[in-house]
């Protein structure tokens, strides 16, 4: 899997969530069908259940509220639909790192600005991150826990203080860039080239769930 | 407040990721790679923020900041905003893959009115700085809840949207804080993108 290029296998995943979220409620055969699919991709399905579970609140919300006005089945479907697209995309996102979705963004075509937005985000997440840490760490070294109103006015300036930070950080990073070739792109070290092996895995992986939706449902 | 996948209709997803695309190709088009790098790095930082859940008057929170986000980045909030829910989706699986439009859009459209406030709106800069924050939340969801109910979910949302405000007023209260903080410090930032 880690070999298949990136675009395959997000477009593969965008194709099954298309086809899983449009598929209407009333027959649940198709949806048998789709989670045979789901077993077999060889993902542990606790992990995927977790997964799905952290989207639960929201998805049961809905589905609750549909079944005060719709029937049952509806209301079952629209939260089977909606389970299955978050496991899907924690397949997706448990089969691909984060650089290689960045690499195959790059690759369909999104603005080079968005792209380099996103490298950038990918490595400075984390650091800021910590940085906001340790400014609490500070805070919390050197003051009382703050109360009341006094509460805001510090967490405000604490927060403003990470942005300053990272508008300086800014400035150093577009320097150091510079200094080092940069001109309007990143270079990417790990390339992939659409084969035919990429085709194939992207013809067998959304085949069967395109199929589905066409067949069974009908 | 992300939607997920497979809940509203998904020929609105797909024109939602129309309109978010478009948006995004045409709020960055003539960028400086300087300017991308800030941007770059002003939406790590608000990530980062949004991660915290912090405690406040007895509950715990986490920001959005997508007021500020306005404030400071103008109509390149956009992308900005995009970016993240695209890493919010891969990388925890908020929202989804076919609602990424549907909820760019909502988010956007609360990030433009609260850069538009801030930019055009008459005022003290501390009110203003208030209702782009209350805004930056409150707009997308009273869109969600426009939405559900359009999509046939009943008025439910609205009670939920309501529910927002009090985030939205907290929101707005830090906002207004953190552009005093950065009046102060660095005017800067405050008077620089369109």
């Amino acid at each position: 899997m880690r070999s298949i290029d990136p675009r395959a296998r997000l477009i593969a995943v965008l194709l099954a969530t298309i086809a899983v979220t449009t598929t209407p409620a009333g027959n649940w055969m198709p949806f048998a069908a789709y989670f045979g699919l789901i077993l077999l991709s060889g993902v542990p399905l606790p992990f995927l259940l977790r997964r799905a579970l952290a989207a639960a609140p929201f998805i049961l919300l809905a589905s609750g509220m549909l079944l005060l006005r719709e029937s049952w089945t509806i209301a079952a479907a629209v939260a089977v639909k909606a389970g299955m697209a978050v496991a899907l995309l924690a397949l997706l996102s448990a089969t691909t790192t984060l650089p290689e979705l960045i690499w195959a963004l790059r690759k369909l075509h999104v603005p080079e600005s968005f792209h380099l937005m996103l490298t950038l985000m990918s490595r400075y997440i984390g650091l800021l991150s910590e940085e906001y840490k340790r400014l609490d760490r500070a805070r919390e070294s050197r003051t009382a826990r703050p109360l009341g109103r006094a509460a805001y006015k510090i967490h405000a300036r604490q927060l403003g203080t990470l942005l300053l930070r990272s508008w300086d950080r800014a400035e150093r990073i577009h320097t150091a860039m510079v200094s080092r070739g940069f001109e309007k792109s990143w270079p990417v070290r790990r390339t992939f080239r659409f084969a035919v092996r990429d085709a194939v895995f992207l013809l067998s992986a959304a085949l069967p769930w395109v199929a589905i939706r066409l067949l069974l449902t009908s | 407040m992300h939607i997920a996948d497979g809940i509203l209709p998904s020929l609105w997803c797909g024109l939602a990721h129309g309109v978010t695309w478009t948006g995004v190709w045409a709020f960055s088009r003539n960028l400086e790679p300087e300017e991308v790098v800030r941007m770059g790095l002003l939406a790590s930082a608000t990530f980062a923020i949004s991660l915290v859940h912090f405690p406040l008057g007895g509950t715990s929170v986490h920001l959005g900041l997508y007021g500020l986000t306005g404030i400071l980045l103008g109509t390149r909030a956009f992308p900005v905003n995009v970016a993240a829910l695209l890493l919010q989706a891969f990388l925890f699986q908020h929202g989804g893959l076919l609602s990424l439009g549907l909820n760019a859009v909502n988010l956007g459209a609360g990030v433009l009115l609260a850069s538009a406030i801030w930019r055009i709106a008459p005022g003290p800069q501390p009110a203003k700085a208030f209702a782009a924050g209350f805004l930056g939340i409150a707009i997308p969801a009273l869109m969600v809840a426009t939405e559900f109910t359009l999509a046939g979910y009943g008025k439910g949302f609205f009670f939920m949207a309501a529910l927002y405000l009090g985030a939205a007023a907290l929101e707005g209260v830090l906002t207004a804080g953190i552009v005093a903080f950065l009046q102060r410090n660095r005017p800067a930032l405050l008077r620089h993108s369109p």
